[in-house]
């Protein structure tokens, strides 16, 4: 997890020197849920491309195991429920991991495949070898007498993160406060609290290890809103460098 | 789920030892098809292995197809059941039934005597007939037949010249004088049918046997026969596989896997040797050869064979 408050600072930090221009907290909020879904569609792609190229299994450096504790970080499990024999996923589904009837592992079919897996009487799904199809947001889970005990290991979106603020009261303006937003360490439920509200904040649910990361692609992003070049440039170059260090 | 872990605490015994196992006592020396497809994703599919991405069912496919083959000739897992012959005289063949091994009758003693299949008759589907002898149609156009044909009907109704066993438990099987029958018929006779054990009449197409009129309502039929292995396979913790195979199986699913995959077609032809001995070994193992008890029917060897 990344501290929002930290990335925000260190971006205001870069942005306003020389009185370069200034970032909102709704302009950063929106900056930064662009630069969190980068990054995390970036693991999938780079996991592939660990996968094939050289194994490094030492400890604390394998890319492969890396890139797995950082996807892990959005690991959900979820019981799923029957509706018209159909089984709704979740909505906060990124993507489906494992999908189990009664604790064994149901496998994924085209449907194209699931004809003939239903036709041969030795794939034919049974309660001890289920086979599932996706349709659209829910799947079909075979064989169809299965009514219940059906449950989803899956990957879920990132929430959005967002850096919360209040404003200084009269009193404080009056004791010397600036009349600035106040970072409201307070934390933000996407569930049940309001996003437009400025209150409360969420941090950045990707691993601590992409703070830099997070801070390049912000301030790559800022760069154009600003209208700086150099900060866009700079950010550009110093997330470049720092893929290939990752690689 | 797999048992091997914990063989010897309470739970893995039954009450006729005391124990609380629900298990079939000598379950141990078999292991489930679900336990072997387990056992084969985990160890053989996966990441810088020859098998990179399989479904569980495809794996399940080649390891059915391992328990039929296995089943014919290495298994020797024959299955066998006793049934009481109606007045019909026929029975049924079993449902998972592939071949038989041997079909006997249970005489007072629970000795199993076998029957001999019938050399003399075939099956035949008896086309129905009306006075002209014209065949008969269904409303549909197709032709019928007889629920029995006259050959198995003639079959069952035939006279044998031992028409009861108390014939044949007097005189223990062995012709006599006293069995007239027999008068001019020991030239040229076949010893096979020289025998008081019955006959029957195998009829694959209708499922069923019949058997002579030596039988009588109330015997008592053994049928030993083949099966594929998969008679249960709704639910594959019921099918089982003899430990002493399992290597065999997972070389088997394994080389027919890879032979079908452009990535492993490589390595098949290794994977084909490997399950051949694989199975060769346990062809051997399940011969079941103890060592004492060859030894005393290689005693035997030594008796003086009188003449």
């Amino acid at each position: 997890m990344v501290n929002i408050n930290e990335v925000y600072k260190i971006v205001l930090t870069i942005t306003n020197k020389d009185n370069r221009g200034y970032i909102t907290p709704e302009e950063f909020n929106n900056l930064a849920d662009q630069a969190q879904n980068e990054i995390f569609e970036g693991y999938f792609n780079k996991q592939v491309l660990y996968e094939s190229g050289v194994a490094i299994d030492t400890d604390f450096s394998d890319p492969v195991l890396i890139g797995t504790e950082k996807i892990n970080l959005f690991y959900a499990n979820s019981s799923l429920t029957l509706s018209n024999n159909s089984w709704a996923l979740p909505n906060d589904l990124y993507k489906i991991g494992v999908v189990s009837v009664n604790g064994v592992d149901a496998d994924l079919a085209s449907h194209k495949d699931l004809k003939y897996i239903n036709l041969s009487p030795l794939t034919a799904p049974v309660s001890g070898q289920p086979v599932y199809i996706i349709t659209g947001s829910s799947i079909k889970v075979y064989p169809t007498t299965v009514t219940s005990g059906v449950s989803l290991e899956y990957l879920k979106k990132p929430n959005k993160p967002k850096w919360g603020y209040l404003m200084p009261s009269a009193s404080q303006i009056a004791s010397g406060v600036p009349n600035e937003p106040i970072y409201d360490s307070t934390v933000f439920n996407p569930s049940s609290d309001d996003y437009n509200a400025t209150a409360k904040s969420l941090n950045f649910e990707l691993h601590a290890s992409e703070k830099n990361d997070l801070v390049y692609k912000i301030l790559t992003l800022a760069g154009v809103t600003i209208k700086q070049n150099d900060i866009a440039g700079f950010a550009q170059s110093k997330d470049q460098q720092l893929q290939t260090t990752e690689q | 789920m797999a048992v091997s872990r914990k063989p010897l605490d309470v739970d893995n015994y039954s009450a006729l030892d005391g124990g609380t196992g629900t298990a079939i006592p000598g379950y141990y020396s078999r292991v489930n098809l679900n336990d072997i497809i387990n056992n084969f994703m985990i160890a053989y599919v996966g990441d810088g292995k020859i098998l990179t991405k399989l479904p569980r069912y495809e794996a399940a496919f080649w390891a059915q197809r391992s328990v039929q083959e296995f089943s014919y000739d290495i298994f020797h897992a024959e299955k066998s059941i006793e049934v009481e012959l109606s007045s019909t005289l026929q029975l049924s063949l079993p449902s998972d039934y592939v071949n038989y091994v041997k079909i006997s009758y249970v005489d007072s003693n629970g000795n199993h005597r076998t029957i001999q299949n019938t050399k003399t008759t075939k099956a035949a589907k008896g086309v129905a007939q009306d006075q002209d002898f014209k065949y008969i149609y269904d409303q549909e156009g197709n032709l019928t037949f007889n629920e029995i044909s006259e050959t198995a009907s003639r079959f069952q109704e035939s006279e044998k010249f031992i028409s009861n066993k108390d014939f044949q438990n007097y005189f223990d099987g062995y012709y006599d004088d006293d069995d007239l029958s027999s008068f001019g018929r020991r030239y040229g006779s076949e010893p096979e049918r020289q025998n008081v054990n019955g006959r029957y009449l195998l009829d694959l197409e209708a499922g069923k046997i019949y058997f002579d009129s030596f039988f009588s309502e109330g015997d008592l039929i053994v049928i030993q026969y083949i099966s594929d292995g998969l008679g249960n396979n709704g639910d594959f913790a019921n099918v089982l596989v003899p430990k002493l195979a399992e290597d065999a199986v997972y070389a088997n699913m394994l080389y027919n896997l890879t032979k079908i995959r452009p990535s492993g077609a490589g390595a098949a032809a290794l994977y084909k040797k490997e399950a051949a001995a694989k199975m060769r070994n346990a062809k051997i193992r399940l011969s079941n050869l103890k060592v004492e008890e060859l030894a005393q029917v290689l005693r035997g060897k030594s008796k003086w064979i009188k003449h």
